[in-house]
């Protein structure tokens, strides 16, 4: 079977700050990671080559600060990873996204299964994958933690407002991952050098044919501000009970006790 | 384009996005997409100049073609959509088959002729995203971010069948619990550095004593599964707005704190002083949660 995960390289929301009096956001200090889904994605990928054999293509879209990602991708199980490369997908939006993307796994070729995470760390649109599957005419499975694979034919949970439902289709399809799939493997060292080893292969926007109107994006961003919270931020240290009597007070202002 | 789509699989939705549509309509007509008798009821009683129901597929997303036809046609001039996760793979299909923009889990939406601004939340939770689209405009709208309008007098439905997909589905298991988180006046809301499963039991001493409700972060519902998906809380779970909110053993990820922003006064229980959720904090009782819970619970006679 031939798995392609994709996955976002994206900034730690942990290492991003607000300044308070203009609301602007600071990313100086902030270090990237694969987004959080994604890494359940490149593991569902690979647990099911381990099951029945095959190999996964670890896919990325970014600028050129997402060429560290790569050996982190690879060292958690990816034979192989597709980069594509180009400054203007710090401008992208889910739409021009998923048309790159589409174009990416047009060009790897045949392919079985196409894992996306449920919604990317920092952006959370919740549609990349979805799009994805709609542009190259293929069915997709939305918010799945579960997955099997027999035959051809797979069959997945989805997790919905109202429930669980299972679900069976024909592959090739586009599945995405809710993080209670799994648990994401943590590299270990040996893997971490073998990543090294393993093939990248670097696609340019032109490359893949897509030109200036499609790489537009249709939702053009005006601010981002971060969101104040204005709070008294009292700590109680010492004693148990002394730290208890001080939050009774606060509780019995509240009217509570 | 002299139409607005709302579409959404639950009534409620439904109807606020209908008054959504009301305060975006620059005199075009409101039409309702909706997949049970239940909603296109509720849509046809509550504003919409049209409602379509479509019937007959083994679930709404069997009808995901026919919208791309009909929205090919038609060109609406925008289409709101409910925020539930059918919704949302619908929407994203539909904006993929037109080449369309769609703006996910919009909070607010204006507009001024043909340019829609929106709202949405991103990084988290840590920052609002204001945004520009042009005509035709797409997005999912956050639930309980406008009042339903009023009854009205009922319009017919047109009833379509048919619906067709290569999914096929197994089966429906309905999810039996259901949360009263949102309208909760205390919130005791369980994280990871409570340790054994047990010890929730604590936390519900305490919301009990307090006539609270128990909610959890993600990763107590989803890895754990120690408590119903439908009682977590944040960015992807639950918003609530209590007048008390404690957390115990919650580190307060910015993906959490946004889902309790609008509470009153906030409690955290936390051994860790470097834990974001100090900031997030109105107070902070600072040491091991199982020193402090057990004399918190002695005090009140929990
Ligand atoms: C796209 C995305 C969406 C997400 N959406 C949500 C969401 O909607 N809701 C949500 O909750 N999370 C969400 N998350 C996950 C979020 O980032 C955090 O991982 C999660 O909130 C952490 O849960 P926690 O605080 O229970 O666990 P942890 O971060 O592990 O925190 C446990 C805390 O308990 C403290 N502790 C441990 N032992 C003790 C003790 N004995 N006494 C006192 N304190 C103790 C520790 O110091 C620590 O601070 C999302 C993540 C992503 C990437
Ligand atoms: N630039 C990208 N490169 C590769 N995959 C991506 C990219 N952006 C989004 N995705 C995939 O699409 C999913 C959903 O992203 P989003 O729609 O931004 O929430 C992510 O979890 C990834 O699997």
């Amino acid at each position: 079977m031939k798995i392609i995960a994709c996955y976002k390289w994206v900034l730690d929301e942990a290492d991003l700050k607000v300044e308070a009096q203009s609301r602007r956001l600071l990313t100086g200090r902030a270090k990237s990671k694969i987004s959080e889904y994604d890494r359940n994605a490149l593991e569902c990928g690979v647990q099911l080559i381990d099951e029945s054999g095959g190999e996964v293509i670890a896919l990325t879209a970014g600028t050129g600060g997402a060429k560290s990602s790569l050996k982190d991708a690879l060292s958690r199980g990816p034979a192989e990873a597709v980069f594509v490369k180009d400054e203007i997908m710090a401008q992208s939006d889910p739409a021009v996204t998923a048309k790159v993307l589409a174009a990416a796994v047009r060009h790897i070729g045949e392919y079985d299964l196409i894992l996306c995470g449920e919604g990317s760390s920092d952006e959370y649109s919740e549609q990349v994958g979805i799009r994805l599957a709609q542009l190259l005419g293929i069915p997709v499975v939305s918010f799945v933690n579960k997955v099997q694979v027999a035959d051809g034919v797979l069959r997945a949970e989805r997790k919905l407002d109202g429930g669980i439902e299972v679900v069976q289709v024909q592959l090739p399809a586009v599945v995405t991952v809710l993080p209670d799939m799994n648990t994401p493997r943590i590299p270990s060292l040996k893997q971490i050098l073998a990543a090294a080893k393993k093939p990248v292969k670097e696609l340019n926007l032109a490359g893949l044919g897509l030109d200036q109107a499609q790489l537009t994006a249709k939702v053009r961003r005006q601010t981002v501000l971060g969101t104040v919270m204005e709070r008294k931020g009292i700590r109680f240290r010492g004693e148990a009970r002394e730290v208890v009597q001080q939050v009774l007070t606060v509780l019995n202002k509240e009217g509570l006790c | 384009m002299s139409e607005i789509w709302v579409v959404a699989e639950v009534p409620a939705a439904l109807n606020e996005l209908i008054a959504h549509a009301k305060g975006l309509a620059e005199g075009e007509k409101i039409i309702a997409l909706t997949f049970s008798q239940d909603a296109a009821q509720a849509a046809a009683s509550h504003g919409a100049d049209r409602v379509l129901c479509f019937e007959g597929g083994q679930r709404p997303e069997a009808f995901v073609d026919q919208i791309i036809e009909r929205a090919q046609a038609a060109r609406p001039t925008a289409v709101l959509w409910g925020a539930s996760r059918r919704d949302k793979e619908m929407a994203a299909r539909v904006a993929a088959a037109l080449d369309a923009g769609l703006v996910s889990e919009c909070f607010s939406v204006k507009r001024n002729g043909s340019e829609f601004t929106t709202e949405r939340c991103v990084y988290g939770g840590l920052c609002v995203a204001s945004e520009v689209s042009q005509a035709p405009f797409m997005g999912t709208l956050t639930p309980k971010t406008i009042e339903a309008p009023a009854e009205s007098p009922a319009v017919g439905i047109e009833v379509i069948s048919g619906g067709a997909e290569k999914c096929q589905v197994l089966e429906m298991r309905p999810s039996k619990s259901s949360s009263n988180l949102g309208e909760a006046s205390v919130v005791v809301c369980v994280g990871r550095g409570v340790s054994k499963r047990e010890d929730i039991e604590l936390a519900r001493r305490l919301a009990k004593k307090l006539d609270g409700e128990v909610g959890c972060t993600r990763p107590v519902a989803e890895d754990l599964h120690w408590l119903p998906e439908e009682n977590y809380i944040g960015i992807s779970g639950q918003t609530v707005k209590p007048s008390v909110y404690i957390g115990i053993g919650v580190s307060g990820q910015i993906q959490h704190i946004s889902g309790i922003r609008d509470s009153k006064t906030i409690i955290a229980i936390e051994q860790n002083e470097n834990a974001p959720i100090l900031e997030a904090a109105d107070y902070t009782l600072v040491g091991d949660l199982y020193q402090l819970l057990p004399t918190l619970l002695d005090a009140l006679k929990a």
